[in-house]
């Protein structure tokens, strides 16, 4: 692996982080020679990633880090994003507006995601996406 | 290992925007811009709220909507259950790629809820 090749980033853990990272991320990637569309799909699960972060990682109003990194390895890149906050626990979220997607559509998107989480130290998920996924039509189908 | 400011990439967010107009029909189109995610998931909401069509159709056009994440598609299928309540149909058209491929992973990329195009979405509400 080509440490120089690596992409790091370290925002507040804000919404408004989101396409700061997203933009950085799609930045270095096409650098990479990532196709159009596992473009897409990594820029949807760094999103989703992100934007669990900003919701969950943090406890009170002051966010704290949201870390990210990009690393290409052989024909994939790979994505590890990591906050140093409360790690995963069930929280009720009957406030906020969410169908609870995130995680299964990083699941549905990437060739391989690990997720790791330690109470009170944070958590990290890491995610592995092919650089070159081929198009395929998508068609409406009869609802 | 380096570690870049992501301010130089700034400049290559695309801005989000909602417009709303009636069209000739009574029908209201909604036009979405932009990059739709948790960042701007609000001013959706806000841009929103309190419409009220002057027929029982909405159409929201995605042709300019360059991403969506999960946020967004909450959103937008809580609009399309307020306006249901109404009695009012929302219809999602001219989804970009990015967009139509999360909309099919989520199973969303169906005849009754997304179309290729306005007209489209006029006709289809007249059947």
């Amino acid at each position: 692996m080509d440490s120089a090749q690596e992409l790091q980033i370290e925002l507040p853990a804000t919404a408004e982080a989101i396409p700061r990272i997203r933009a950085a991320v799609e930045a270095r990637a096409l650098e990479l020679g990532i196709s159009e569309r596992s473009l897409a799909d990594l820029k949807t699960v760094i999103s989703e990633a992100c934007a669990n972060v900003v919701r969950h990682a943090y406890e009170g109003d002051e966010p704290g880090p949201l870390e990210v990194e990009l690393t290409p390895i052989g024909d994939r890149v790979r994505c590890r994003i990591r906050d140093r906050g409360c790690g995963i626990a069930p929280k009720p979220d009957a406030e906020r507006p969410t169908l609870h997607m995130g995680l299964p559509l990083i699941g549905a998107l990437s060739a391989r995601f690990v997720l790791t989480s330690e109470r009170g130290v944070g958590t990290e998920l890491e995610i592995e996406v092919p650089l070159h996924l081929i198009p395929v039509p998508i068609g409406v189908v009869s609802g | 290992m380096a570690t870049r400011s992501p301010d130089s990439f700034d400049s290559a967010i695309q801005p989000f925007s909602v417009s709303a107009q009636a069209l000739d029909s009574g029908a209201l189109l909604i036009e979405i811009s932009g990059e739709f995610d948790l960042a701007v998931a609000e001013r959706f909401d806000e841009a929103i709220e309190g419409v009220a069509p002057e027929s029982k159709l909405v159409v929201v056009s995605l042709r300019e909507c360059e991403f969506i994440d999960s946020t967004a598609i909450a959103r937008l299928i809580f609009a399309h259950r307020e306006f249901e309540r109404e009695g009012v149909r929302l219809i999602l058209c001219e989804p970009v790629d990015q967009v139509r491929h999360v909309l099919s992973i989520t199973g969303l990329l169906t005849h009754d809820f997304v179309v290729d195009s306005v007209e489209e979405a006029l006709s289809g509400a007249t059947d």
